[in-house]
């Protein structure tokens, strides 16, 4: 049994119970034992595929025995999942304020989210998750995703506090640390880990989709339907062509979106642009517009002179990537400068 | 001592980040088109570097967490070198019968990155493989890439020579997005090789006098073949670069090893840059013993395609082709040539089965102008013949009589490979098989022919015979009725003869009797004139029944005219009678009424009357049948109103 089996079989067993369909692997053969790959394999790929990648790097060659390396990885996965969530409750609490009015936010909140929000560490996201939590009970507002309602609570901030220490200690240049106090960290961080996504397991049930064209089709003397060009971010596989759906009413597009369900999704979807975005439907035709945009999805990293800086889940880039050549990056800013203006105290000039 | 800043004839990796330069751009471009989907087709000149681009730009810009790099290059068959490559790589041994995507997802689960599949030098699938070969890979290939395969973490890459792309169309049937997502790659350009030429130096301590990247490069573009691409675009041909630099870089180490120093006086040393490749292999082939450069030279030539391209060999296949080449070095001897072209970096130990290969393409092309025109005609004939070696492996099938033909002239010199050779002599025992069943059927045909023949002539005499026999018969027949018409005619003859004779007895017996009734007659005229009516009457009517006589029934009438006989009364009518008849024999008298519309026949003898009652008519009828003509009839009418 490999050092992962400990952290991906409770959390297989654990998606079951929100994806029921994932037991098939369990009872695939009554007279095997499930091959635990496989297992390892759909946790990956149900979870929104920014937590995914690391999940999948936790299991590659060199991480997938308790090492430095390991030690890092656990720690970015928690990082990722952290920042997942903190996105999602962000773009929700912009959405209730822009609905409600900026009352609902405490003046503590607008004035240090600039602070926060504007270069992303596991320490800001931790504080975005806690205080956007806190707003959303406050107001009595119910989260986009029902489930994380529970977890919004002083208990929940409690178990996430201790990470940000951990993460800038691992990560200080000074502290070294020997190969049994490594191992020691891994088997820790990784219960904590197994913990935190056995939490968030209930996130496999909304789909993160990328919508990344919408068509509209009208016929004579008949309704207009509007076909979405939809790629399904959490069973994301790379190069699967996306598939076009037609509802009645259209979502947003280019944009990463959580649903709810892909059935009535223009009824109940949240706008993670431009937290999360997805690079697959630029057209780079002609090296006249710059070097290609590496196709992929991003993570917002920090904003600084107007300039938004990315991380991108899969491509390896040593920096931030810089998306200026993407050709809706206007678009992104606008959008970015929102966050600041309405959650915040405005984009610093 | 420093570290080398080149890699001579060596493709860049991994390890050499911090040495490759010039790239950066295609390097990135690269990266992103490898994420634009699963299928890349990267191509371009021999000498751009494009397995260096590969091997070091993009496996630098991968993290290792995130890529799984499976190089496969053509060994005994591409898909076969992938599943060696894959079960080389794989943790888990797949379910037996498990496709190539089954097992590509299995190595995807057994280190948790995304495969990427190199095909390096694409082309020796063209070169060395045949046509169902490159379908098979093609579906292989578009299994993996189909949107609901297992394989779905898994990436391709093609790496090929651009003039082979040509080549690779027809596979777009099979895999239509083939060339969708492609990238050539150019000529390095001038100022892109300054870099490559300075910055490997500056990591490695190495100085470069002033202006001495450009001088190389005005050199090299100026009269080497390194300026201008196929398509007449300039840039450097990064073979030859690598080539000088290493010259001048070694003769930096000879005068410094601890501060080498490129030189302006060392690349004058070096004399003319035009065939600076063809120049280092005669300087390396001249620098070896005697003994050993023809060996070193046939084992060159040996690892050279027909398209004067690089191919890899073992050692083993290298004893058994060198003969062929009139080399007849013993292992040894063979495995010490081997070893010194590796140390003089003309070749490179393929892999850990043994298996060498020249360093470069660019290498090949020049030992391919080295060899005459029977040994490339030799190592054509040998290249088809191994390409049908394969079909024969396969599918059993020989070589046909054309091939053998072109093969004939060489086969003292294929000896030396013991497969080609039991495939010539497979084919040539088949041939000669083939041919003694033909020659066999053809006299099968021939006797059959000649049977039939013979058969068709005996028949012929046979019915000539029958045909002279019934003729003989015919005419035999014919005589035998002619003669029976003659016969016949004499019989006719004799029957009209007799004919005759008979109608003249009947006429005689007619004037015979014609002379009895005209005796009768004549005697009873004689009665009459007695009158002796009674004798008379029957004189007359012997007569009368003798023959039809005019003259006796006239006499009778008259008689009974004369003789006035009794009359007899016929009693029957019952009103006025209109008239009377009497047959021409007179035997029977009819008298008719009108009134009545009654006839009644009377015996004219007795007068009794023939049919009782008589017998009804419509419409009174004088009786025709009485007398043919009047007189008659009129007598006979006399005669009986008489009676």
């Amino acid at each position: 049994m490999s050092v992962n089996d400990d952290l991906f079989l409770p959390v297989f067993h654990e998606l079951v119970r929100y994806k029921p369909q994932l037991a098939a692997h369990l009872a695939a053969n009554y007279d095997e034992e499930a091959d635990p790959r496989l297992l390892a394999r759909e946790v990956v790929f149900s979870f929104p595929w920014p937590i995914g990648v690391e999940l999948r790097r936790l299991l590659t060659d060199g991480v997938d025995t308790p090492n430095r390396d390991r030690l890092d990885q656990i720690l970015k996965t928690i990082e990722r999942t952290c920042q997942f969530l903190a996105f999602v409750l962000l773009a929700q609490l912009l959405e209730e304020v822009l609905d409600r009015g900026e009352a609902i936010l405490p003046e503590s909140f607008r004035k240090n989210f600039n602070n926060y929000f504007g270069r992303l560490s596991l320490g800001c996201l931790n504080w975005l998750i806690q205080s956007a939590g806190e707003v959303l009970s406050a107001s009595g507002i119910e989260p986009f995703v029902p489930e994380m309602a529970a977890k919004l609570s002083k208990d929940f901030y409690k178990r996430l506090a201790p990470w940000t220490p951990i993460r800038n200690e691992i990560s200080h240049y000074l502290v070294s640390l020997d190969a049994e106090q490594i191992e020691d960290r891994c088997v820790e961080y990784q219960e904590g880990l197994t913990d935190l996504l056995k939490e968030l397991a209930f996130l496999v049930k909304y789909p993160l989709a990328s919508v990344t064209d919408i068509k509209v089709a009208k016929s004579k003397r008949r309704p207009a339907s509007y076909r979405h060009q939809i790629k399904d971010l959490n069973n994301f596989i790379k190069d699967e062509g996306s598939r076009a759906r037609a509802y009645e009413k259209f979502m947003d597009s280019p944009a990463v979106l959580l649903l709810k369900g892909f059935k009535n999704a223009p009824d109940n979807y949240l706008n993670l642009s431009p937290l999360i975005i997805d690079t697959h439907p630029e057209i780079r035709d002609s090296r006249d517009k710059g070097p290609k945009i590496k196709k992929d999805i991003f993570l917002f990293s920090k904003f600084e002179n107007g300039r938004i800086f990315y991380t991108g889940v899969e491509v390896a880039e040593k920096k931030e990537c810089d998306l200026r050549g993407l050709s809706w990056y206007g678009q992104l800013v606008e959008e970015m400068t929102e966050y600041f203006t309405i959650l915040g105290t405005g984009v610093q000039s | 001592m420093t570290r080398d800043p080149f890699k001579f004839l060596d493709a860049y990796s991994l390890e050499d980040a911090d040495l490759f330069y010039g790239r950066e751009r295609e390097i990135e471009d690269l990266y992103s088109n490898v994420f634009q989907s699963r299928l890349l087709l990267l191509y371009g000149a021999s000498g751009t570097g494009k397995t260096s681009l590969v091997q070091c730009g993009l496996a630098n810009s991968f993290h290792e967490r995130d890529w799984l790099p499976i190089h496969v290059r053509y060994d005994k068959g591409l898909l076969l070198a992938l599943d060696a490559a894959i079960e080389k790589r794989a943790k888990t041994r797949p379910k037996p019968g498990a496709s190539l995507s089954q097992r590509l997802a299995s190595l995807y689960l057994d280190h948790f990155k995304p495969v990427q599949l190199i095909f390096d030098q694409f082309e020796e699938l063209f070169t060395r493989g045949d046509e169902a070969e490159r379908e098979a890979f093609a579906l292989a290939i578009a299994e993996v890439l189909a949107p609901d395969s297992e394989a779905s973490e898994v990436r391709v890459l093609l790496i090929v020579r651009e003039e082979y792309l040509a080549a690779c169309t027809p596979m777009e049937w099979i895999l239509p997005e083939l060339f969708a997502n492609r990238q050539r790659l150019e000529r390095m350009g001038r100022t892109a090789a300054e870099r490559a030429i300075v910055e490997p130096c500056r990591v490695c301590g190495v100085e470069v006098k002033e202006e001495l990247a450009s001088e190389i490069l005005d050199r090299l573009g100026a009269r080497g073949p390194g300026l201008g691409g196929p398509s007449g675009t300039a840039g450097i041909e990064l073979t030859y670069l690598q080539v000088v630099l290493d010259k001048l870089y070694k003769r930096a180490l000879a005068a410094s090893p601890d501060r080498p120093e490129l030189k302006h006086e060392d690349l004058d040393a070096l004399g003319s840059l035009d065939n600076i490749l063809g120049d280092f292999l005669t300087e390396q082939l001249g620098a070896m013993p005697d003994a050993m450069a023809p060996t070193a030279e046939a084992i060159l030539k040996s690892m050279v395609t027909t398209e004067g391209t690089k191919k890899p060999m073992r050692l083993e296949e290298l004893l058994e082709e060198l003969p062929g080449l009139e080399c007849e070095a013993e292992r040894a001897a063979v495995l010490d040539a081997l070893g010194r072209l590796v140390a003089v970096r003309i070749l490179r130990e393929k892999d850990d089965a043994g298996g060498y290969e020249l360093r470069h393409d660019a290498l090949a092309g020049k030992i391919f102008e080295r060899m005459s025109a029977m040994e490339k005609d030799l190592l054509e004939i040998v290249a088809r013949l191994e390409s049908r070696l394969r079909e024969y492996e396969k599918d059993g099938d020989l070589l046909d009589a054309t091939m053998l033909r072109r093969a004939a002239p060489f086969a003292p010199r294929l000896g030396f490979k013991p497969k080609l050779a039991k495939l010539i002599e497979d084919s040539q025992r088949e041939a000669k098989k083939r041919l003694r069943r033909r020659r066999m059927v053809l006299g099968g045909l021939v006797a059959l022919a000649f049977v039939v023949l013979a058969g068709f002539t005996a028949w012929n005499v046979r019915e000539r015979n029958e045909a002279k026999r019934q003729e003989g018969i015919a005419k035999a027949n014919e005589t035998k009725a002619m003669e029976q018409e003659a016969r016949a005619m004499e019989q006719e003859q004799k029957a009209n003869a007799n004919a005759e004779e008979a109608r003249a007895r009947e006429q005689d017996a007619k004037r015979s009797l014609a002379e009895i009734a005209k005796i009768y007659a004549t005697e009873g005229n004689k009665a009459r004139d007695h009158h002796d009516f009674g004798s008379a009457l029957l004189r007359y009517r012997a007569s009368l029944d003798l023959l039809e006589n005019q003259a006796a029934r006239i006499g009778a009438a008259e008689t009974m005219t004369k003789s006035r006989p009794e009359r007899a009364v016929l009693r029957g009518h019952s009103d006025s009678v209109e008239a009377f008849a009497i047959t021409p024999d007179g035997r029977t008298i009819a008298s008719i009424s009108e009134k009545e519309k009654i006839v009644h026949l009377w015996d004219s003898v007795n007068g009794k009357e023939l049919a009782a009652q008589g017998c009804r008519i419509s419409k009174c009828l004088w009786l025709p049948f009485l007398c043919k003509n009047d007189s008659s009839f009129n007598f006979s009418v006399y005669a009986v109103q008489y009676f």
